[in-house]
């Protein structure tokens, strides 16, 4: 499968999945700066990659667990106080359900 | 304990009060400054991030921890490229840094504030963080030694993620033998780091004079070439020299996918970014975006991602998101593993092969660029990892060492990069230690800023 740059219509559709705002300003730039790399990506479709396995890490073969007992943790105040709204017991975000739903 | 200088080229981005001085422990009374993506208690740990800009962690990172225990001075947080990613620490929310030596360039990225605090004198040794060559190629455009320790070599907790299967913590210092103390307190296995390795930790400093007669040091002939600076190349080559004259023995090696480093790690340390990140969404910590009480939580994700994070991020975000998309995922994700895979068995077969005990290669293709040279072209500064980032697919641990400067009327300095075995800190750190010594005129050159 050939590489292609990358279209206005995919720019956009990546940054809804990452969550992220691009403006219409912005899609060209972004289809010349990820396109660079992409092509530049290119090149590997040449390689005979086959019989290769993937790495995921060099350290795919270390797994170090500690034994599972009871660590100090923090206490809810701690974690709660980090957050940008909260009220004392729990964090605070924008309305999920609708109003109607009855649920 | 010395008053650190002003702070003229923004390396430093928060001064801790000062501590009561240790006056026990290997570090004792030290200076040492950390990376603003290594956590500590002592203030704000930012990763150089509006997202992060008031965040005080909890905890502290391991290495911080052990540092203290040696008696460290901790003098504050460095300047960096927005979490980690960038080579010039242009990246930064709270602007860039300057090089000491010449402050109408960048001191390299994306450890550059930690690289410029040693360089000037501000701090005696700086923490960094190495993905794709951030803490070896700032050492080399600053003049100072960069250790990127072996993946898995030193305990991660409490450093802001950003490429899990690549992110190493290491030290910046000004020369050999004080890396190698500081490698030597950090090192070692960490219960809260199940990525940190059960591996016993070598003496690190009892080999740094043991000539290296008979030492074999191969040298990659291809990354020698046009597309070079020519002072990296005339370094690179009076290196490979004093490597001879010093007694080690000089073999060329090949490492045939080279070339093919940057677009496998251009795809797979932003896949991983990608995911790492999907962390902020202005709910448990950092920062978020002013809502109406309309807004949608998805809204209110989408506002937080956008004003929060820098162009670079986001950039980086948005291309490790499409390279783990559905559709795209074997062109360039699982490709890219598979050739990370390649390169990994080029640096076996060369080390195993020809009994190798170090490799000799340029750190970067030129030495320190002006501020905002490669800033409007994508693939530039991208290049400027092209010496590095195998080594970091490849896991294993590297040094930048001093080795020349650039004839211009203000002389920049040039790094070159040993590369060592898995595990092999001790013999890489004695060789670099003997090329160090090797470069007689290092201490004519000075930088523009410091007090050293």
């Amino acid at each position: 499968m050939s590489v292609t740059p990358i279209s206005a219509e995919t720019v956009l559709e990546v940054a809804r999945l990452a969550r992220l705002e691009v403006s219409a300003e912005e899609v060209p730039d972004l289809q010349v700066r990820l396109g660079a790399i992409l092509k530049h990506a290119d090149a590997l479709a040449d390689l005979d990659l086959d019989e290769v396995e993937p790495l995921i890490s060099v350290g795919e073969s270390m797994n170090c667990f500690r034994p599972d007992t009871p660590d100090k943790a923090f206490d809810p105040e701690t974690a709660l106080s980090l957050a940008p709204d909260q009220d004392g017991s729990f964090y605070r975000v924008p309305k999920v359900l609708g109003d109607g739903g009855g649920a | 304990m010395t008053v650190p200088p002003t702070d003229t080229i923004n390396a430093i981005l928060e001064r801790f009060e000062s501590q009561a001085p240790a006056t026990d422990g290997l570090l004792a009374g030290v200076n040492i400054a950390v990376k603003a993506n290594i956590c500590t208690t002592l203030g704000i740990t930012s990763a150089a991030s509006r997202m992060l800009e008031n965040y005080r962690s909890p905890f502290e990172a391991t290495v911080v921890t052990r540092l203290r225990r040696a008696g460290a001075n901790l003098i504050g947080t460095t300047n960096m490229d927005e979490f980690g990613m960038g080579s010039s620490t242009e990246h930064s929310a709270f602007g860039p840094t300057r090089n000491p030596w010449d402050t109408d360039r960048v001191p390299g990225g994306s450890s550059g504030g930690s690289a410029a605090a040693v360089a000037a004198g501000i701090a005696t040794v700086a923490l960094g963080s190495d993905t794709g060559g951030s803490i070896r190629q700032p050492a080399s455009h600053c003049g100072v030694v960069g250790l990127k320790p072996t993946y898995g070599r030193v305990s991660r907790y409490g450093l802001v993620a950003f490429a899990s299967s690549l992110d190493c913590v290491g030290p910046i210092g000004r020369c050999v033998r004080d890396c190698a103390q500081a490698l030597q307190i950090i090192a070692g296995e960490d219960p809260h780091d199940a990525t940190c390795a059960r591996v016993p930790v070598p003496n690190m400093i009892n080999q740094l004079d043991t000539p290296i007669d008979g030492l074999r040091v191969g040298v990659v002939r291809t990354m020698i070439n046009d597309h070079n600076h020519p002072a990296v190349n005339a370094v690179c080559e009076a290196a490979i020299e004093r490597v001879r004259r010093s007694g080690g023995e000089v073999v060329d090696v090949e490492l045939p996918h080279a070339d093919h480093a940057v677009a496998a790690y251009y795809l797979i340390a932003p896949a991983e970014a990608s995911s790492n990140l999907a962390r902020y969404d202005g709910v448990r910590y950092g920062y978020r975006a002013p809502a109406d009480k309309n807004s949608t939580l998805d809204e209110m994700y989408t506002h937080t991602r956008t004003n929060g994070f820098g162009p670079e991020v986001r950039r980086r975000i948005l291309l490790g998101t499409h390279a783990l998309s559905s559709g795209y995922y074997d062109a360039y994700y699982q490709r890219a593993r598979k050739v990370r895979r390649l390169i990994k068995q080029d640096y076996d077969r060369a080390f195993n092969e020809h009994g190798l005990h170090t490799v000799v290669t340029p750190v970067s293709p030129g030495p320190a660029f002006r501020l905002g040279e490669k800033l409007a072209d994508p693939m530039a500064l991208y290049l400027e990892d092209q010496y590095t980032v195998g080594v970091s697919l490849a896991g294993l641990p590297a040094i930048s060492v001093p080795a020349g400067m650039t004839d211009d009327p203000k002389p920049l300095p040039i790094g070159v990069q040993l590369i060592g075995k898995a595990f092999d800190e001790p013999t890489l750190l004695r060789v670099a230690a003997t090329l160090e010594a090797a470069w007689s005129q290092r201490d004519s050159f000075k930088p523009q800023v410091g007090m050293c």
